[in-house]
């Protein structure tokens, strides 16, 4: 790192990255310039700094792998306060961040004074989570008269949609032919005209919930050293908490530059930051054929996509316009192992037969500088577990995720879920179970309106009709499993 | 990724090369997503390569003339031929960039010349071509067609995506679905 | 510096762990040790034993990487063993706080008494 490096994307065909005051910030004692609207882990990664952390136990070196706040691997110690999660912390002019090193037990340091403050809030209903799922909640519960709260760790709304530049599929009710971005900012337009009934908690995180009080416990950051203990308590819940990207386990997995293909995404899609110049990219479903193409947009030369089904479980429409720009998809393909020096400098491919069986003799070694992985999403449930409601394993829906009634309740009466954190599927599914578990919360409690008990019924045979398509029969059947009747 | 599992899906026609990521123009073919030669002579026609039953409208949504039928999200697109005006709006739209428009008549009537085609392909990669720019166009496999001039270029801030209209072989007319530019 | 390894080019170029935890860094071979070493010593299977002994799905980010990977090897080497098992079950119990937070966040001066 002895020239200066800037990974910025500064030209792109469909976005316009917009970096403000620019400031600088202090790694391990290397002046680094940052822009206000980016976060320390963006900053970091603009100016080549792939590497955040030390492993606890053999101190390996490590890189962010989330990017969103869920991992752990851009924990670091900023302005002496340790353990900030770098990849949701917005940057601060002068800040001072440094490696953690788990073998010394070092006492905080911080420079300055840490203030907790506490409030107690009552709402009719608590919405975790602004993603597509928890913003069509919000909106619904708000058209209601409900008073309602809008929780989401990361200091911007919009959840992940904030990253998706392609256009979506679905139909003129689910915003279809439009840009990911765009839709979060109409969303986050339309939570601005109910500013006198939502209340909305950037950069909080739900903790813990107590289950006799019915209280939720978020912790929200207003700035480092600035923070408010919430108790929140909800009449009724909304748990729109997405999901988590999924690794894999092969020897070199944890090496700088190995990451979620999403965080890959965030990087390139929010930050305009290149993550890597050639990756790999594992697992050629929707996600790894659409991040593909989005780096390629990036200027990023995509190596290859592989994934070890005979055939693609992408829409072949995204498949093939990474197909006609010669980005090989190698099917039957998976990873044996990445290697390198401290950061991602190869991988080791090779074929599978029928049986996912190694071809012997099949391996080819490719030099990659990333590989990013688009092996499918979990929902996150934490906060579901806290509260109680009876979990099933479904494989179809992609893990463990709550039963349901039509109406997205779960076993715990007035807690509703809706999204990825229900079942993994698409934005634009999600933005109909928010209006749906959203007009729920509202009308359960006592609220009435018959115009938002219309719009529920249209949007429960929006989904019905959605996942009538052959591309989603694994989906309905999964969702048969979980359905009960409240 | 041992733990995911393959989805079942209908088989569609040309199955095989479906596994290599993309359709060939003999699978629009026998889909019935390319037009007769009298049809083709007469109308711009949309090429769709879309031959999956998913959930997605847009293409139907913006058609002014109601050329794009589509009886629920999930059918796949059906060309009324005689109705396109080639407006190329659907072109613009798709998500998966999946339609050209071929317009035969307006390359006889521009060129006076009855061997070449002009075709709109959707473009959202950097840099933008200039009109009369030569640049390099590709098949559906990325195998190199050859060189073609830019006719004319669409940018629509409704879409965002740029749609390169090129001058090509009629014999290129289906195949033509990616182009770059070579600076 | 501190912190600083060797990274000498004959140990690092491909000799990598498989890591299954990213947190508590805990290698796919340890995983499997640590099963070995449960059903020796313990004789019982269920994932909390097998979370608590193996250390993976209790670091920072409490399992949201590693917990599937943790329920699919102990459902794999349960069927080794010939044990049935039930996937509703391989869920270890979930605590607060759900997130790193800093320890003054209890501390309430007026509810101490000093």
């Amino acid at each position: 790192m002895s020239q200066e490096v800037d990974r910025r994307i500064y030209e792109h065909p469909i976005l316009k990255f917009e970096r403000r005051r620019p400031m600088y910030i202090f790694f391990e004692g290397k002046k680094i310039k940052a822009y206000e609207n980016e976060t320390v882990a963006a900053a970091l990664y603009a100016a080549g700094v792939i590497q955040f952390s030390y492993s606890a136990k053999y101190h390996r070196p490590r890189g962010p792998f989330c990017m969103i706040g869920k991992c752990s691997q851009c924990l670091m110690r900023v302005n002496g306060i340790p353990h900030v999660r770098t990849c949701i912390t917005p940057v601060e002019d002068g800040m001072v961040v440094e490696f953690e090193h788990a073998h010394d037990a070092d006492l905080p340091t911080p420079k300055q004074p840490i203030h907790v403050e506490k409030k107690n809030l009552d709402y009719d209903v608590v919405i975790v989570g602004s993603g597509p799922a928890g913003l069509s909640a919000a909106i619904q519960a708000a058209k209601a008269g409900a008073k309602v709260a809008v929780l989401d760790q990361s200091p911007v709304l919009g959840g992940q949609l904030i990253k998706q530049t392609h256009k979506f599929f679905g139909t003129k009710e689910s915003f279809a032919g439009t840009r990911g971005v765009e839709i979060a900012k109409m969303l986050v337009d339309e939570i601005k005209d109910y500013d006198e009934n939502i209340d909305v908690y950037p950069s909080t995180q739900a903790i813990g919930y107590f289950r006799r009080e019915k209280v939720l416990v978020a912790f929200q950051t207003k700035s480092l050293g600035k923070y408010t203990l919430l108790n929140l308590k909800g009449k009724s819940y909304v748990v729109a908490t997405g999901a988590m990207e999924r690794s894999l386990v092969f020897p070199g997995n944890d090496l700088p530059g190995v990451m979620g293909a999403g965080a890959a995404q965030t990087l390139m899609n929010v930050f305009g930051i290149r993550p890597a110049e050639e990756p790999l990219i594992i697992g050629a479903g929707n996600v790894g054929v659409i991040i593909a193409y989005q780096a390629a947009q990036a200027g990023i030369k995509v190596k290859a996509v592989i994934d070890i089904l005979p055939k693609t479980a992408a829409y072949l429409v995204h498949a093939a316009k990474i197909r006609r720009m010669g980005i090989p998809i190698l099917m039957r393909h998976t990873i044996q192992e990445a290697y390198g020096n401290g950061k991602v400098e190869g991988a080791v491919i090779y074929e599978v037969d029928d049986k996912f069986r190694k071809i012997p003799g099949s391996e080819k070694d490719i030099e990659v500088d990333g590989v990013w992985l688009a092996v499918g999403l979990t929902p996150s449930v934490e906060v579901l577990e806290l509260m109680g409601a009876q979990l099933r394993f479904v494989p179809e829906l992609g893990g463990y995720v709550p039963l349901r009634t039509p109406f997205l309740e779960t076993t715990v009466s007035n807690v509703y879920v809706a999204g990825d954190a229900s079942c993994i599927e698409e934005a634009s599914t999600a933005m109909m179970e928010g209006k749906i578990a959203g007009a729920s919360a509202a009308l359960k409690i006592g609220f009435k309106n018959e115009e938002l008990e219309k719009e529920r019924k249209a949007a429960i045979k929006w989904l019905e009709e959605f996942r009538s398509s052959p591309h989603y029969s694994r989906i309905k059947q999964g969702l048969q499993k979980v359905l009960i009747q409240g | 990724m041992s733990e995911t599992k393959e989805r079942p899906r209908k088989e569609v026609e040309g199955q095989k090369t479906l596994e290599a990521g993309y359709v060939t123009v003999e699978d629009l073919k026998k889909a019935g997503n390319i037009p007769p030669d009298e049809i083709a002579e007469r109308y711009a026609v949309p090429i769709i390569d879309c031959l999956e039953e998913i959930p997605c409208t847009p293409c139907h949504d913006v058609c002014p003339t109601g050329a794009i039928e589509m009886p629920t999200m999930n059918d796949r697109p059906r060309v009324k031929w005689e109705a396109c005006t080639g407006c190329t709006l659907c072109a613009q739209a798709c998500p998966g960039l999946a339609i050209t428009i071929v317009n035969i008549p307006f390359a006889k009537k521009m060129f006076k010349r009855d061997d070449l085609a002009l075709v709109s392909v959707p473009y959202e990669m950097l840099p933008i071509p200039k009109k009369g720019e030569k640049v390099l166009v590709y098949n559906r496999g990325h195998e190199l067609l050859g060189e073609a001039e830019v006719f004319s270029v669409i940018k629509s801030p409704r879409f965002g995506t740029v749609l390169v209209n090129v001058v090509v072989p009629k014999k290129w007319a289906y195949e033509v679905k990616y182009i770059e530019v070579k600076r | 510096m501190r912190g600083e390894i060797d990274m000498s080019e004959e140990t690092h170029r491909f000799q990598h762990p498989a890591i299954v935890c990213r947190c508590m860094d805990v290698t796919q071979e340890e995983m499997i040790q640590t099963f070995n070493a449960m059903v020796k010593f313990l004789g019982s299977y269920d994932a909390d034993t097998y979370r608590r002994m193996s250390g993976a799905v209790t670091g920072f980010c409490q399992g949201r990487g590693c917990l599937q990977h943790l329920q699919r090897i102990l459902a794999g080497k349960l069927r080794e063993i010939g044990v049935q098992v039930d996937p509703n079950k391989l869920l270890p119990k979930r605590r607060p706080p759900l997130q790193p937070v800093p320890m003054g966040l209890f501390y309430d001066p007026e509810a101490v008494e000093l």
